[in-house]
C-alpha cells in the first residue's frame, strides 16, 4: 500500500496547471526580430508562418512535467506500508520508582536483592533469548520515561544499561510515561513489543501505558516485602492541656507545637519504633511508638518559639532505620500587588488575602518599581506597552494592542448578558460569568495565543494571554458597575488570577517538593540551593521552576534570607506491596505484534527527478553532431 | 561626407581602385573606358583596307612596305562607363548590428567613388515594388556627394517585388552599363532576380550583404523569430543541432547563390556587415576581375 509522509504536499502538483497552460500558450518562447525567416523556415522544415510548436518543445514539456511530479512525490515522502506479522523490536520498560528499591527478592545465589536488580536480571535473560539483530530499547520509568538504550545499540550496551539501573525517590506517573512512550514509538516506527517490569505501583493501573504501546506485557516483581516508612510531616500549634501561656495574654518565648506525621508499617504485625524530630540539626523531641500494621497517624509535641526551620523526622526500629521524612517551614515571599487608577473597594476586598501586600497609585510608577511587583491591576487606565510584570487591565486596553501575536486588537463596544467561553484556562477555574449583565464594555478581537474567557453579545469582553513581560488578563467592563462584581465568581476570578501570576503557597508548602517533580514557585531574589542532589532552579519571568531530584533537606540562601527546602518521596511509595495490575490478566501480550512495516521510497522519485533533468538538458541542448564542419567553408 | 555614409579611408580606397570591365560599352562621351566606337582613341584595335576618304595618317606604312597593301590602323575610342548600383531596400535589409542597409549604402558609395574617380558615371536604383531610380547616372567630382545624399535618402520599403524591379532595370539599362546588385538575397525569388540580371546584357557583380547574427546566430533555447518583412513568426528550438542545421542551410544557400552567379557569368562576393571592406574590394573584387 502506497502511503505518504506528507500527503498534503501532493497539492503542489496543481502548480503544473498554469505551467502547462503557459507552455501551450508559448509564453516561454522569446520573441526575437529577424531580418528574414527565409532560412529559419527551411531549418524548421515547415511552411513560412506556421506557428505549430515543435515536437521537441512538447517533449521538453513532458520531461518538465515529469520532473515536477517527481519533485512533488519526493517532497510528499512516499513509502510502501505492509501490514502483517513482522518481527518486532523489544521495548523493555523498567519501573524505577521508589518502591522498587525494596529488597525482597533473591538472586540466583539466594542473596537478597532489590526489585530493580531483579527486574534488570529478568530483562537480561529476556534479551539473551532474543534472536540476534532483533532491536532492543531500554527505558527507565518513574516520574517520566527515561530512554537508556536505543534500538541501534549493541547487546553489550543493553546489558550495561540494565545492570546500572537504580531506583529513584519518585512514584510511577503513568500518564507522562505513556505519552512519552507513544511519541517514541511514533518517531521510530515499525512494530514493537513492550514489556514492563514493575511491582505494580502505576498510578493509572497500566491502562494508559498499554494503550500507548498497543499492548503491554507486564512482568510483576515483588516478594514478601511490604515496605514501610514515614511521610506527611506537618507542624501545628499545640492546644488543650499543653496550651502555653501565650493564649492567656502576653506571648511567651515558647509555644507548644505538634509535629504530626503518617507512618506505614508493611510488616503485617505491630512494630515498636522510636520517632525522633530534629530541626536545624537540634533534637526537638523523641518518643517511642507502636505502629499498627498499615497506615497510622502519630504526633510529637515540642516547645518552640517559631515554627520556621528545616525538620527531619526519623523512625527507627531495633536500631535499624525504618524511614525518614523532611519538612521546611518558611513563609513564602509576600506577593506585591499594585492597584493603579480608581480605588475600587470591590477589588480591595477581593485581594484581601494573607501574604498579599497591596499598594495603590493613581498613575503607573517607573519601570524599576513595576518589575518588582507580582501583579498590577489597572482600572480605567491604559497600561504602558511592554510592562515587565503580570497585569490585569480593567475597562481599558493596554497600550500596544494589535501589535502582533498574541496581543489582541480592540473590538467594538459590547453589551448584554455575559457568557462563559468553554476552556481550560487557569482563569476559568470555578468562574461562571453567566447571570451577570454589562451595559457597556470594551471588547477584543482575539489573536492566536489569546484565550477568550467571557463574551457579551458574541464579543469577547474578558480574555487572557501571555506576553514577554508576563501574563495579561483583560476585563472590558468595570465589575463594580455590573452584576459580576457582586457575584461569587468575582473573588474566585481574582484568586485564580493571583494563582496564575504568582502561585500561592503556605509556609509549609512553599519550600516543600516531591521527588522527581517540577514545581513552580515565587522565590526571593538571589535564591540559591546548596547540597548534592539539590533541585535545579530555572528562572522563568517572575516565577521559578524547581526540578526536584533526590529526597532530602537542602539549605538555601537568598538576598537577606535563608532557609531549608525539603524533598520527599511520595507517600504512596511507602506501601511497597506488590500489586497485580488488572490489565495484566485481561490483556496478555501476543508473542509477535502485528505492525506496519514501512519502506521509504523517497529515493525513487529523487532518482526520477535527476533522470528527467538530465534528459531535459540533453533534449534542450541537443546532441552534438559527430563531425561538425567548419562554418564558412562554403561561403567563398 | 555630409551624409556620413563613407568612413575614414573609404575615399582613399575608392581613389586607389578602378573598374576593370570585360566588355565594351557605347558611352555618350569620351572617357577612360574603352568603347565599341573606334578611331578616336590611341589604343590599337584592328586593321582594314584603305578606302578613299580615309585619313592618310591612319595608313600603317610599315605594313605597306612589308605586304604592299594599304591598310588603315583602327584604334578603339575610349568612352565613359556607366555604373548602375541596384540596392535592395527591403525591410529585411534594415536589420542586424551593424545594419545591412547601412553597410550596403557604404559599399554603394565606395563603388560610386571608384566609378566617378575613373571619369565614369554612377547611378543608383533601389529595388522596391518596382525599380526606383534614386539617382540618374552622373559624372564629375561633385556627383559623389550627390550619390551619398541619394543613398542616405533611401529608406526601407514595405513592399518588395524584386523580380519586377529587375525587369524594369533590364528595360531601361540593358547592355548599357555595369551593374552591381547589393542585396541579402533572403527571398525565394533570388534565382529569378539573378537570371534577369544576367539577361540584361550588363556586366554585373553581386554583393551579398549578411549581418553577423545571420551568419552565426547567437541564439539559444526556445525563440520565436519575427520576420521583419512579413511579420510572420517562426518558433524555433535553437539547440546545438538546430544551429548546426542552420549553418548547413546557410552554407547551402550561399553555395547555391555562388554557383548560380558563376553559371550566369555574374561576379559574386559575400559582404558581411562586420567584415573588412578594404579586403573585400582589394582582394575579392580585384581577384574576381571586377576592379583593378
Amino acid at each position: 500500500m502506497l502511503t505518504f509522509a506528507s500527503p498534503s504536499l501532493l497539492w503542489l502538483g496543481l502548480a503544473l496547471i498554469p505551467v502547462v497552460a503557459l507552455y501551450l500558450l508559448r509564453r516561454r518562447f522569446r520573441r526575437r526580430p529577424s531580418g528574414s525567416n527565409y532560412l529559419w523556415n527551411r531549418v524548421a522544415g515547415r511552411a513560412p508562418g506556421s506557428s505549430r510548436p515543435e515536437l521537441r518543445s512538447l517533449l521538453l514539456l513532458a520531461l518538465q512535467v515529469g520532473a515536477v511530479l517527481c519533485a512533488v512525490l519526493a517532497a510528499a515522502g512516499p513509502a510502501i506500508a505492509r501490514r502483517g506479522a513482522v518481527e518486532s523490536g523489544l521495548a523493555i520498560l523498567v519501573d524505577v520508582s521508589a518502591s522498587m528499591a525494596t529488597e525482597d527478592m533473591t538472586d540466583t545465589a539466594g542473596r537478597l536483592e532489590s526489585r530493580v536488580a531483579a527486574a534488570a536480571r529478568a530483562a537480561l535473560g529476556l534479551v539473551e533469548g532474543l534472536a540476534p539483530g532483533r532491536p532492543v530499547a531500554v527505558f527507565a520509568c518513574s516520574s517520566g520515561l527515561g530512554p537508556l538504550v536505543g534500538p541501534d545499540a549493541s547487546r553489550g550496551h543493553v546489558a550495561a544499561a540494565l545492570r546500572n539501573l537504580a531506583p529513584t525517590d519518585s512514584g510511577f506517573r503513568e500518564l507522562p510515561v505513556a505519552e512519552a512512550f507513544a511519541a517514541w514509538l511514533a518517531s521510530h516506527g515499525g512494530a514493537w513489543e513492550a514489556v514492563l517490569f514493575t511491582d505494580g505501583g502505576l498510578d493509572a493501573g497500566g491502562e494508559r501505558l498499554a494503550a500507548a504501546a498497543g499492548g503491554l506485557r507486564i512482568e510483576t516483581l515483588g516478594g514478601t516485602g511490604r515496605g514501610g516508612g514515614v511521610a506527611d510531616l506537618r507542624i501545628e500549634e499545640g492546644f488543650g492541656a499543653g496550651r502555653p501561656a501565650a493564649t492567656a495574654g502576653a506571648r511567651t518565648a515558647t509555644t507548644k507545637r505538634i509535629a504530626s506525621f503518617r507512618a506505614f508499617n508493611g510488616r503485617g504485625e505491630a512494630l515498636s519504633a522510636t520517632a525522633q524530630l530534629e530541626r536545624d540539626g537540634d533534637v526537638l523531641a523523641e518518643t517511642a511508638l507502636v505502629l499498627a500494621p498499615g497506615w497510622s497517624t502519630c504526633e510529637l509535641a515540642f516547645p518552640a518559639a517559631s515554627p520556621d526551620g528545616g525538620y527531619e523526622l526519623s523512625l527507627s526500629s531495633g536500631g535499624k532505620d525504618f524511614g525518614r521524612t523532611w519538612l521546611s517551614v518558611h513563609a513564602a515571599p509576600t506577593r506585591r500587588v499594585l492597584l493603579v487608577g480608581r480605588d475600587d473597594p470591590y477589588l480591595r476586598a477581593a485581594l484581601a488575602y494573607t501574604g498579599i501586600e497591596l499598594f495603590t497609585s493613581a498613575n503607573f510608577p517607573n519601570p524599576k518599581i513595576l518589575s518588582s511587583l507580582d501583579l498590577v491591576v489597572a482600572e480605567g487606565v491604559r497600561a504602558p506597552a511592554g510592562l515587565a510584570c503580570p497585569l490585569l487591565s480593567i475597562a481599558a486596553l493596554p497600550e500596544g494592542e494589535g501589535s502582533g501575536d498574541p496581543i489582541p486588537s480592540p473590538g467594538p463596544l459590547a453589551s448584554g448578558d455575559l457568557a462563559t467561553v468553554p476552556g481550560s484556562h487557569p482563569l476559568s477555574r470555578f468562574v461562571a460569568w453567566e447571570g451577570s449583565r454589562v451595559a457597556e464594555s470594551l471588547s477584543l478581537l482575539p489573536s492566536p495565543g489569546t484565550s477568550a474567557l467571557a463574551t457579551a453579545d458574541g464579543k469577547v469582553v474578558a480574555a487572557a494571554w501571555t506576553e514577554e513581560g508576563g501574563p495579561r488578563a483583560f476585563i472590558g467592563f468595570d465589575p463594580a458597575r455590573s452584576d459580576f462584581g457582586l457575584s461569587p465568581s468575582w473573588p474566585i476570578f481574582v484568586a485564580d488570577l493571583l494563582g496564575w501570576c504568582a502561585p500561592r503557597e503556605g509556609p509549609q508548602s512553599a519550600y516543600d517538593l516531591e521527588a522527581d517533580s517540577v514545581a513552580q514557585r515565587v522565590l526571593p531574589a538571589g535564591f540559591r540551593l546548596e547540597g548534592r542532589g539539590a533541585p535545579v532552579v530555572t528562572r522563568k519571568g517572575k516565577l521559578s521552576l524547581l526540578e526536584a531530584g533526590q529526597a532530602g533537606l537542602y539549605r538555601w540562601s537568598a538576598e537577606g534570607d535563608s532557609g531549608w527546602l525539603a524533598v520527599n518521596r511520595p507517600a504512596e511509595e511507602l506501601d511497597a506491596s506488590p500489586r497485580i495490575l488488572a490489565i495484566h490478566a485481561q490483556r496478555p501480550l501476543p508473542l509477535a505484534s502485528r505492525g506496519l512495516s514501512r519502506r521509504d521510497l523517497s529515493l525513487l522519485p529523487l532518482a526520477g527527478l535527476l533522470a528527467f533533468l538530465v534528459a531535459e538538458w540533453l533534449v534542450w541542448r541537443g546532441l552534438p553532431p559527430a563531425f561538425p564542419r567548419r562554418r564558412g567553408d562554403a561561403r567563398r | 561626407m555630409k551624409a556620413g555614409i563613407l568612413l575614414p579611408g573609404d575615399r582613399e580606397l575608392a581613389s586607389s581602385l578602378g573598374l576593370a570591365t570585360r566588355r565594351r560599352y557605347a558611352g555618350l562621351a569620351a572617357g577612360e573606358q574603352r568603347s565599341p566606337a573606334v578611331g578616336g582613341g590611341i589604343e590599337f584595335a584592328d586593321y582594314r583596307e584603305y578606302l578613299p576618304g580615309d585619313d592618310p595618317r591612319a595608313v600603317d606604312w610599315a605594313v605597306y612596305r612589308r605586304l604592299g597593301k594599304l591598310l588603315v590602323r583602327i584604334c578603339a575610342e575610349e568612352r565613359e562607363l556607366t555604373l548602375m548600383i541596384l540596392l535592395d531596400a527591403s525591410r529585411s535589409m534594415d536589420h542586424g548590428e551593424p545594419g545591412k542597409l547601412g553597410h550596403a549604402r557604404r559599399l554603394a558609395c565606395i563603388l560610386a567613388g571608384i566609378a566617378i574617380g575613373g571619369g565614369n558615371r554612377a547611378g543608383l536604383c533601389s529595388l522596391g515594388p518596382g525599380l526606383i531610380e534614386a539617382l540618374r547616372p552622373e559624372r564629375g567630382k561633385a556627383s559623389l556627394e550627390g550619390f551619398e545624399g541619394a543613398c542616405a535618402r533611401l529608406l526601407p520599403l514595405a513592399e518588395f517585388r524584386p523580380a519586377e524591379a529587375l525587369d524594369g532595370f533590364v528595360a531601361r539599362y540593358g547592355r548599357r552599363c555595369v551593374a552591381v546588385l547589393i542585396s541579402d538575397l533572403m527571398f525565394p525569388e533570388w534565382p529569378q532576380v539573378l537570371g534577369a540580371l544576367a539577361a540584361s546584357g550588363c556586366e554585373a557583380q553581386v554583393l551579398q550583404v549578411l549581418s553577423r547574427d545571420e551568419l552565426d546566430p547567437a541564439v539559444r533555447g526556445e525563440t520565436t523569430f519575427v520576420d521583419a518583412e512579413t511579420m510572420r513568426e517562426a518558433p524555433i528550438h535553437a539547440d546545438a543541432a538546430t544551429l548546426m542545421r542552420y549553418a548547413n542551410e546557410l552554407e547551402g544557400f550561399l553555395g547555391s547563390v555562388r554557383r548560380t552567379c558563376g553559371g550566369l557569368g555574374l561576379g559574386w562576393a559575400l559582404a558581411p556587415t562586420d567584415g573588412d571592406v578594404a579586403r573585400l574590394f582589394r582582394d575579392e573584387l580585384c581577384e574576381g576581375g571586377f576592379l583593378c
